[in-house]
């Protein structure tokens, strides 16, 4: 079982001693929940816990209950650990030893893994191993988990540990006492690190400090944060464009390529217009995804995070939130499933149901292809613009958190709420490996969903566009003749051909349905096939982009074309654009707010017990998105921004 | 009259592979959380458990 204070580096060394890869960052209380993987000791598999960080044994959170629970084997179907690896951060010593002094009197088989050597050494600390393991009564192994050093070592000492079964000498000091108080311990902790370690002198940590007092400062700390978000959005629409360009051209190729292979009719259709454009144009955003994820981890490892952390403290404090929601909030920009699930930190159960209310409304990886298909069509050429809108979008989301959270707290679910009490982590220049790996993971899932429900919808939503097919079909004349009759502002315009598209498309399942909607939609600048890609992606987010790819594939002629192309060219029945500047922002706006997510809803009544605050999370962000949505139409339209 | 078969048939298991999907990922919401995301604690811990 793996066990140290928060931040230790527990996760990278299970990482390590696993092969598995969960998540590690350079940031306290990122395990909240006890995880197992298996390791080879004396040739059998044993289990390796992973535990969340704890400061001492007397917890009060419930991520270090769990721990605690789980180290004196009071953990329904988990027995008492064989033997405890303790980790030890050897650049924060004494804090670490406190811990340790509770640890080593469990009298279980014990291994103290002095790790972050590395980092130490290069802060000119040296620690005497042997002093230490002398005043341990264990055996201490030196580390450096991000890179394997002593990893074997580790495991070596640990098949010996379990095979004999000796339990540490414990402290000296204690011996024969049960109520050694904090203080005692604490001077324990500095008398031990005093003589093992050697530290150069230095004036205490002033680069660090006056860093923080920028990057923690209630005003210039903001600012950092917003500049910090906006280099990371400049930085994807940057990087993105080549290999956005690559994906797209294969896809628009193999599309033509289908195309020119097979005879016309309905297989080729499925396949170019339901498989090719759906699953294509959803997969263009791989690089921005993964670009997203390799800064993000990036920043995590420097230890900015822990900086946003207290920043963000002030404002949702000020709005009624307890500070440790900054742990799911901050994980809710990668997914909401996770983000609410780890909710379960905190401990009031209104502070818990605030912060589960609010989550869905941050920005989530499943939005960002929408946000870069809608900036693309609004900016086609500036990626600086894109990265201000896309700062917008993120902003507007965090924005209407916020504002949901003090509106719950003031009225459903009042109560006090606790300030977040984080040490910030040390500055450490990030591990490109982390990050590679992290866009990687990220990328994967992306793909597979794209390969399995993306595609699965792609081709349902097709059928939906194509059946039922008119039981003659009209002759192009006639139909060009039917729509210009309709639609006189099309009467110049349409060529026969996609007359009669538009025809059968009207009277298939998907078209019948949309006009059913489109007059609820309208107000918001949307026409009926926007509100099909709409109600296609309750599914998932960004199922709306291959849905309109898929509904402006089948009825524009352009086949092979971007979807970006196909939008900005699109009309509606009255031949203005379909995505002029006003529906786009509407667009966007929408897609910021709205629930739109049915794995989401699932979660929240798992973690609330109940249908009804899942009901309601989706009725007041629909609420909420429609209503921003049509004052963000009508006012453009007002300011006479193209519709 | 083939191709009407291969397409509809094509539609079908797509189909089915999303009620199937939907009705194992309520099941999977019971026990871990059955989202597939690798930063989630109860999905990491299944997978681990697996391995």
């Amino acid at each position: 079982m793996l066990v140290g204070n928060p931040n230790a580096g527990k996760s990278t060394l299970f990482n390590q001693m696993t092969g598995l890869r969960v998540k590690t960052a350079n940031f306290p209380g990122t395990t909240l929940d006890v995880r197992a993987g298996s390791i080879e000791l004396n040739g059998e598999r044993r289990d390796l816990i992973d535990m969340p960080g704890l400061y001492s044994l007397t917890a009060v959170a419930s991520e270090e209950r769990i721990a605690m629970e789980a180290i004196l084997g009071e953990t329904p179907g988990r027995p008492k650990p064989a033997a405890i690896i303790l980790i030890v951060d050897a650049t924060n010593l004494v804090r670490n030893l406190f811990l340790a002094s509770q640890v080593l009197e469990l009298r279980i088989p014990t291994v103290v893994s002095l790790n972050m050597t590395d980092l130490a050494r290069k802060s000119g600390i040296r620690i005497d191993a042997e002093a230490l393991s002398h005043h341990l009564g264990c055996p201490v192994i030196p580390t450096a988990a991000k890179s394997g050093r002593g990893v074997h070592e580790l495991v070596e000492v640990c098949e010996r540990l379990v095979r004999e079964g000796t339990v540490p000498a414990g402290v000296k000091l204690f011996s024969g006492r049960t109520d050694v108080s904090q203080a005692v311990r604490y001077d324990w902790a500095e008398m031990v690190a005093e003589s093992c370690l050697f530290e150069p002198e230095r004036k205490p940590g002033r680069r660090t400090e006056r860093v923080d007092a920028i990057l923690t400062h209630p005003v210039w700390g903001v600012g950092a944060f917003i500049a910090v978000l906006f280099a990371v959005f400049y930085l994807i629409f940057s990087f993105a464009t080549i290999p956005m360009d690559l994906i797209d051209g294969f896809f628009g190729a193999l599309g033509d390529t289908v195309a020119a292979a097979l005879p016309e009719g309905l297989l080729s259709n499925l396949l170019v217009d339901g498989v090719i454009a759906g699953v294509g144009s959803v997969l263009v955003f791989l690089p921005q995804i993964c670009i997203l994820f390799f800064c993000i981890s990036i920043l995590e490892d420097t230890g900015y995070l822990a900086r946003a952390a207290c920043v963000m403290d002030r404002w949702l404090r000020k709005v009624g939130l307890p500070g440790k929601a900054f742990v799911p909030m901050l994980s809710a920009h990668a997914c909401a499933i996770p983000a609410i699930m780890s909710a379960r930190v905190i401990e009031d159960r209104n502070d818990r149901l605030a912060a589960i209310m609010v989550l869905p409304l941050l920005t989530c990886s499943a939005r960002l292809p929408v946000y870069a298909m809608v900036t693309t069509l609004l900016f086609p050429t500036s990626n600086f613009n894109r990265a201000l809108v896309t700062l917008g979008a993120y902003g507007l989301g965090l924005t209407a958190a916020l504002a949901m959270a003090f509106v719950f707290r003031k009225t459903l679910l009042r109560g006090k709420t606790s300030p977040l009490v984080l040490e910030l982590p040390s500055y450490k220049m990030p591990s490109l490996k982390t990050a590679f790996l992290a866009a990687y993971d990220r990328g994967k899932t992306f793909t597979k969903k794209a390969g399995t429900v993306i595609l699965a919808i792609s081709i349902v939503l097709w059928w939906l566009m194509t059946f039922p097919r008119m039981d003659a079909a009209p002759p192009a004349v006639e139909a060009s003749e039917s729509v210009a009759a309709q639609y006189p502002a099309l009467s110049d315009s349409a060529d026969p051909e996609m007359a009669a598209a538009q025809e059968a498309l009207s009277h298939s399942f998907a078209g019948r349905l949309g006009h059913v909607i489109e007059p609820a939609l309208e107000p918001l600048g949307f026409d009926w096939k926007i509100g099909v890609g709409i109600v296609a992606s309750f599914a998932a987010r960004e199922v709306v982009v291959s849905a309109l790819s898929v509904i402006y594939g089948v009825s524009e002629e352009d086949e092979g074309a971007a979807l970006v192309d196909r939008l900005t060219d699109a009309k509606r029945a009255d031949g203005s654009p379909a995505f002029g500047t006003a529906t786009a922002f509407s667009f966007l706006v929408f897609f910021v707010l709205a629930m739109q997510c049915l794995p989401t809803q699932a979660v929240t009544r798992r973690e609330t017990g109940s249908w009804k605050w899942a009901a309601f999370q989706l009725g007041y962000m629909t609420c909420l998105a429609y209503t921003a949505a049509l004052i963000t139409y009508q006012a453009l339209t007002a300011l006479g921004v193209g519709s | 009259m083939s191709e009407s078969f291969l397409v509809t048939g094509i539609v079908l298991v797509a189909a089915a592979y999303l009620v199937i999907r939907a009705v194992r990922q309520a099941r999977a919401t019971k026990e871990g959380c059955g989202c597939g995301s690798d930063s989630c604690p109860a999905e990491s811990e299944t997978k681990a458990r697996r391995s």
